[in-house]
């Protein structure tokens, strides 16, 4: 038997033609696996370029950490914007007053002298009867504050909303 | 196990880059078959040639992010392999007497190369026992001529030895193959 004939020397046609290829040699069983073992081991120690894990073998993904806002509640904020709307108005008032009055000499003077009689009144009633005023102002502001507190039972602050079913 | 496409090559290779050890364990077992042949066709040692082989995976971990994903991983792998194969047996490198240009061109029309056997599955074994008794570098040049259809100029940037030694060194390492298989009554 003779082998087939065929050009050996490396011209140029030969080295653009396809050669076949010679069998592999049959691979030590895990060498693969222990050469990635070393390269882990290495890794860990600062030996080789650091290994990033895959992604599936992260775990669950690290989400940034949601920081709860703090609740500021105000306490009965109904109330107290209720309260600030009538002082409001009672200044727009007491101050339209005062701009209408402030327009006439005689009517000032006038208005001036009545509010200080009233003044006067008020005091004056202070001295006689103080336990019925400081009476008649704890009763209003008890109810005030009654009407306010259950007004705001389930908006205010002072106490937990729990999740309704 | 083969990688499918090109493509799929890249995208380990990139990953891999990224510091992805699977995606490299991926790409070394689609290479390690061709690697481990040269190293134990070179050295001649299977122990030495996987201890040679895991090196150069470690190696080529190490310098995978200067890799260029135009180039050719397996010429690449390749080159980290001889390298080292240089550093064990200087012998490797050295030229052997007489393997230049000129006698490459004086050389006969003769037959085809031996890896026309290779259609028996029978007489594998046989050039197998042919090629680990060539001297060391035609084992290298006819390991690496045929391992991966490499060119002769490849070869040469590969190994670092001028084209026509390369040449010369493949016919004389196949004329030594037929002689041998010849002698085998192979041929």
């Amino acid at each position: 038997m003779t082998l087939p004939m065929r050009d050996p020397v490396p011209y140029a046609g030969d080295d653009a033609a396809s050669t076949p290829t010679l069998p592999l040699e049959a691979l030590p069983e895990g060498l693969v696996a222990r050469a990635m073992a070393r390269i882990a081991a290495d890794a860990q120690a600062g030996r080789a370029r650091a290994v990033r894990q895959p992604m599936d073998a992260r775990g669950p993904a690290m989400r940034p950490q949601r920081f709860p806002l703090p609740h500021i509640a105000l306490p009965f904020l109904p109330t107290v914007l209720t309260l600030a709307a009538f002082a409001l108005v009672a200044a727009g008032g007491f101050a339209a007053v005062w701009v209408w009055r402030s327009h006439d000499p005689l009517q000032q003077a006038e208005f001036l002298l009545n509010l200080r009689q009233g003044l006067l009144d008020l005091r004056m009633a202070l001295r006689l009867e103080p336990w019925l005023i400081m009476t008649i102002a704890l009763g209003l502001s008890g109810m005030g504050f009654s009407a306010a507190a259950l007004a705001d039972r389930n908006t205010s602050g002072l106490r937990p909303v729990g999740r309704r079913a | 196990m083969t990688l499918n496409t090109a493509a799929e090559e890249a995208t380990l290779i990139r990953a891999a880059q990224d510091g992805d050890l699977r995606a490299f364990e991926r790409l070394m077992h689609s290479h390690a078959p061709a690697l481990y042949t040269l190293a134990l066709r070179s050295l001649g040692d299977a122990h030495e040639a996987e201890n040679l082989v895991q090196e150069a995976m470690l190696r080529a971990w190490n310098s995978l992010e200067g890799f260029r994903t135009e180039a050719r991983l397996g010429t690449w792998l390749y080159r980290i392999v001889i390298n080292l194969c240089y550093n064990r047996l200087p012998q490797l490198r050295r030229l052997p007497e007489g393997l230049d240009e000129a006698w490459a061109a004086t050389l006969p029309q003769a037959a085809s190369g031996p890896e026309a056997l290779l259609t028996d599955g029978d007489l594998r074994q046989s050039l197998h026992d042919a090629i680990a008794a060539l001297p060391a570098q035609q084992r290298l040049l006819i390991t690496l001529r045929h391992l991966e259809d490499l060119r002769y100029d490849e070869i040469a940037e590969l190994t670092g030895l001028p084209l026509g030694t390369v040449k010369t060194g493949i016919h004389r390492g196949r004329q030594q193959l037929r002689n041998a298989l010849a002698g085998a009554g192979l041929a």
